[in-house]
């Protein structure tokens, strides 16, 4: 039973990964002006960030059309999958998942499950990783739904924006609002709820008072299964993260990567965040 | 809707290269109405973008029908426009076109021509595929909407009724059903709009109804009614967000505009209906201007703002929750809500106060240094927090002890976090989280008190001396976190020692509140001096309001 895994790109999981299990990784789009780009594949995380950086507009994002994901199933179920399990970005952020099961249900329905991560980035990453360990040994599709459906009350993110700028204007700005009112400029914590709703976790004026307030975050949710950091533009402050998960969770892996371009659209360059998967004895 | 008469020359059936005609049409007409369409757009985000993203969608299946050559068949022109649709569809509204246009391929598959009743199919077949398409389909949207003119195309074309007449129907019921989204779905009967993805529908069959007919239809003109409110008061060309209550007050959004070559008058228009606005202000000339707007899509103008320039100093403010903030301070003694926390600061200044409201004090008690507020004044702050829990923070190392007593006879529970000055209050203002106990904040605010230093700047009233020399009377000194520690005749010179002694390369973000009768300009000289100095710190200014100290500087 050969079980193959399709993500997008929000999922920042590193390439090396992405290309030693053989995950398909699907664009979404992003949109400056009239110029379309597919995300990380016609445009690198550094030539973005300058864009971001340097233009007017914020570019603006759109899921990937269905006839790439059927394009991408086709190919897969040719080339001898016998089922795909196809995990994607929240579908109340982005309609990636709406183009997933459009496409599925014209390809064949039966071999391929869209699962709606409810989360995003290295959080969605997470549950690729967890998909492709199961794939490996040997479990089936279903069973490997099953378990992938538990995951996201136990996934969370939780980042450091360097300003609200981006995302009141990309029109997600959610329960944040919370956050506005203030004639001080200051750098908001967030997080994103069970729903992938965004949530206010609190505001700070220095980078790194934000990072250690961060990192205090997190240490209230060990303990964790895994735990990785995401940033954009400059990976120093990614790298600050890091080293300070690695000494509160000796031995755990921490994946560190550059914020697809999706995600950083919505928060800005400067953005640094902890995505984490619990334990599941504190769930249960 | 008029529907203009038919001529004889009117097709009875429509071939594959009128088909596309029609689609040409189509896009036109849709790229003519995309502005107004992503203004409509509230539904499902609020990110006006459906009429560019049904555009270039549309455009998309195009380029595929473009390459079929000169005589294809009805059927490939709509397969060819199916798959262009899949692979190039942008957007919710996008995606929704791609599926209707499949299943019209799917309608019309293997045929040369489409005559009446193919054409009504194939609408039918386009609506159930893009029901299928979406996991809860809402009336009121692009779903509604051709499902609506596809049911109407049936019972013409079963009537005996033309292509052209069909076609007609379809269109004529798609704005109807466009009509009635107003009423649908709430965000749209709030924002007093029509669907927006609805009304790129209609457009479309509305072109396509028009090119086969062979006439313009003579209500173009007519679709402007569409894309106001109900009550025609004031179109507008921004919309309210999905989660806009019905009563708001908005936000007060405010920000500087750098860069851009317009006149004021000029940016006052292309920010949009709300700068219109009586109480907007957009001040300056070009290059650099300052804009004041009460909105309630702060979203809306400021990316309208992004294109004209760049955007600095942006402050955003809730004035809904300001109204009830007031109102529930105004509301005087009685009541308190229960598991209701709140901050009490104490502060000098207007500018300090206002700011203080901002950051969400549930009250500021007026005092400073040489006006310690009394036990009572400290009292009644409490009161009108009108929260059960209620943390001080006295912003003034004389004040710890009057605010310890307060705590100990107030009515409800309060703790004191002791802020000697108000960089320190303000630090710890910002760490307060209303959802967790009084403990865990006080230990949460301590913390982030104990990262800010203070620079308090006056004027020395008697000569003295200091580790750093010799001081004159009147000559300017600042205090860092409550000892004397630079001194000097000009302003600039001191606050630059004061932050040299600060090891200012390790600093992030300097804020400057000046006092009262502090000179603006002469801040603003302060600022661009730190900021020549130290070249990657963040500077801002504020109007603090405070006496005695000309500026009161925090650093962190």
């Amino acid at each position: 039973m050969a079980v193959r895994v399709v993500t997008d790109s929000t999922c920042d999981l590193p390439r090396e990964f992405q290309d030693r299990h053989g995950v398909v990784v699907v664009p979404l789009r992003l949109h400056f002006q009239d110029e379309t780009f597919r995300d990380r594949v016609d445009l690198t995380d550094a030539e973005f960030v300058h864009r971001l950086e340097a233009g007017k507009t914020p570019p603006s994002t759109s899921q990937p059309p269905p006839g790439e994901f059927e394009r991408v199933y086709r190919d897969l179920l040719q080339g001898g999958a016998d089922e795909i399990v196809s995990v994607h970005i929240a579908a109340v952020l982005s309609g990636t998942v709406s183009s997933a099961t459009i496409a599925a249900q014209e390809v064949a329905p039966g071999r391929i499950h869209v699962v709606d991560s409810r989360t995003v980035s290295m959080a969605t990453g997470f549950m690729v990783q967890e998909a492709v360990a199961r794939a490996e040994r040997g479990e089936s599709a279903a069973e490997i739904v099953a378990e992938l459906v538990t995951m996201p009350p136990r996934l969370g993110i939780i980042a450091l924006l360097d300003t609200l700028r981006f995302l009141l204007l990309g029109g997600r700005i959610g329960k944040v609002r919370a956050l506005l009112g203030t004639a001080l400029s200051i750098k908001p914590l967030i997080g994103l709820g069970p729903d992938g709703s965004v949530l206010p976790l609190g505001r700070v004026r220095s980078r790194s008072a934000g990072l250690a307030r961060l990192s205090e975050l997190l240490a209230e949710h060990r303990p964790l299964d895994r735990c990785g950091v995401v940033y954009v533009g400059d990976p120093g402050d990614g790298e600050r993260l890091r080293s300070a998960t690695e000494r509160t969770y000796p031995g755990m892996e921490i994946l560190a990567a550059h914020a697809s371009p999706v995600l950083s659209t919505h928060t800005g360059p400067g953005t640094a965040a902890y995505c984490y998967l619990e334990s599941r004895s504190k769930a249960d | 809707m008029a529907v203009p008469e038919l001529s004889a020359s009117i097709p009875a059936v429509v071939l594959g290269p009128g088909l596309r005609r029609g689609l040409r049409a189509a896009l036109v007409r849709l790229v003519q109405q995309r502005d107004r369409i992503n203004d409509l757009n509230v539904f499902p985000v609020p990110d006006g973008d459906t009429g560019t993203n049904l555009h270039l969608t549309l455009q998309a299946a195009l380029a595929e029908a473009e390459e079929l050559g000169p005589s294809p068949s009805a059927g490939a022109v709509a397969a060819a426009v199916a798959h262009g649709a899949l692979m190039g569809a942008r957007g919710n509204s996008g995606v929704i076109l791609s599926q209707i246009l499949r299943g019209v391929a799917t309608g019309l598959k293997d045929r040369d021509q489409v005559g009446p009743e193919e054409l009504a199919a194939a609408l039918r077949e386009g609506s159930r595929m893009a029901y299928r398409a979406v996991k809860r389909p809402v009336e009121g949207t692009i779903l509604s909407v051709v499902r609506d003119a596809a049911e109407v195309a049936a019972t013409a074309a079963a009537d005996g009724a033309s292509l052209a007449e069909v076609l007609q129907a379809a269109a004529a019921e798609a704005w109807d059903a466009v009509e009635r989204s107003r009423n649908q779905l709430e965000v749209l009967r709030l924002a007093g709009v029509v669907d927006a993805g609805g009304f790129g529908a209609a457009v479309i069959l509305s072109a396509l109804a028009e090119e086969v007919a062979g006439t313009g239809i003579t209500a173009w003109d007519e679709l402007a009614p569409l894309a106001r409110p109900a009550n025609g008061s004031v179109a507008p060309s921004g919309v309210l967000a999905t989660s806009a209550p019905a009563a708001g007050f908005g936000y007060c959004t405010e920000f500087s505009l750098l860069g851009s070559q317009l006149e004021p008058l000029e940016v006052r228009e292309r920010l949009g209906s709300e700068a219109a606005d009586d109480s907007a202000l957009v001040v300056g000339e070009p290059g650099l201007m300052h804009v004041h707007i009460h909105t309630d899509q702060p979203w809306e103008v400021l990316s309208r703002a992004a294109d004209l320039g760049r955007i600095e100093r942006l402050k955003v403010e809730d004035m809904t929750r300001q109204h009830h903030e007031a109102r529930a301070r105004s509301g005087g003694g009685g009541a308190v809500d229960l598991g209701l926390r709140g901050v009490v600061l104490v502060a000098p200044g207007f500018g300090f106060h206002q700011l203080l409201l901002g950051l969400g004090a549930a009250a500021v008690v007026d005092g400073g240094q040489g006006s310690n507020p009394a036990i009572e004044e400290l009292l009644q702050g409490i009161e009108e927090a009108r929260c059960s829990e209620v943390i001080i923070l006295p912003n003034n190392s004389n004040l710890v002890l009057g605010a310890e007593q307060a705590a100990r006879v107030s009515r409800v529970q309060v703790a004191v976090v002791p802020s000697r000055n108000l960089p320190q209050g303000i630090a710890a203002l910002l760490a307060f989280d209303p959802e967790v106990g009084l403990e865990v904040n006080r230990k949460r605010m301590r913390r982030a008190m104990a990262d800010v230093h203070s620079i308090e700047v006056t004027t020395a009233v008697r000569a003295s001396e200091y580790p750093g020399g010799a001081i004159a009377r009147g000559d300017t000194i600042a205090i860092v976190d409550g000892e004397l520690a630079a001194a000097g005749k000009g302003v600039e010179e001191v606050v630059i020692a004061a932050l040299d002694h600060l090891h200012g390369d390790r600093l992030e973000v300097v804020t400057i509140y000046r006092g009262a009768g502090t000179d603006s300009e002469e801040a603003r000289r302060l600022e661009q001096a730190i900021r020549a100095r130290y070249p990657t710190l963040e500077v801002e200014g504020h109007d603090g309001g405070q006496s005695l100290y000309p500026y009161i500087v925090s650093a962190e």
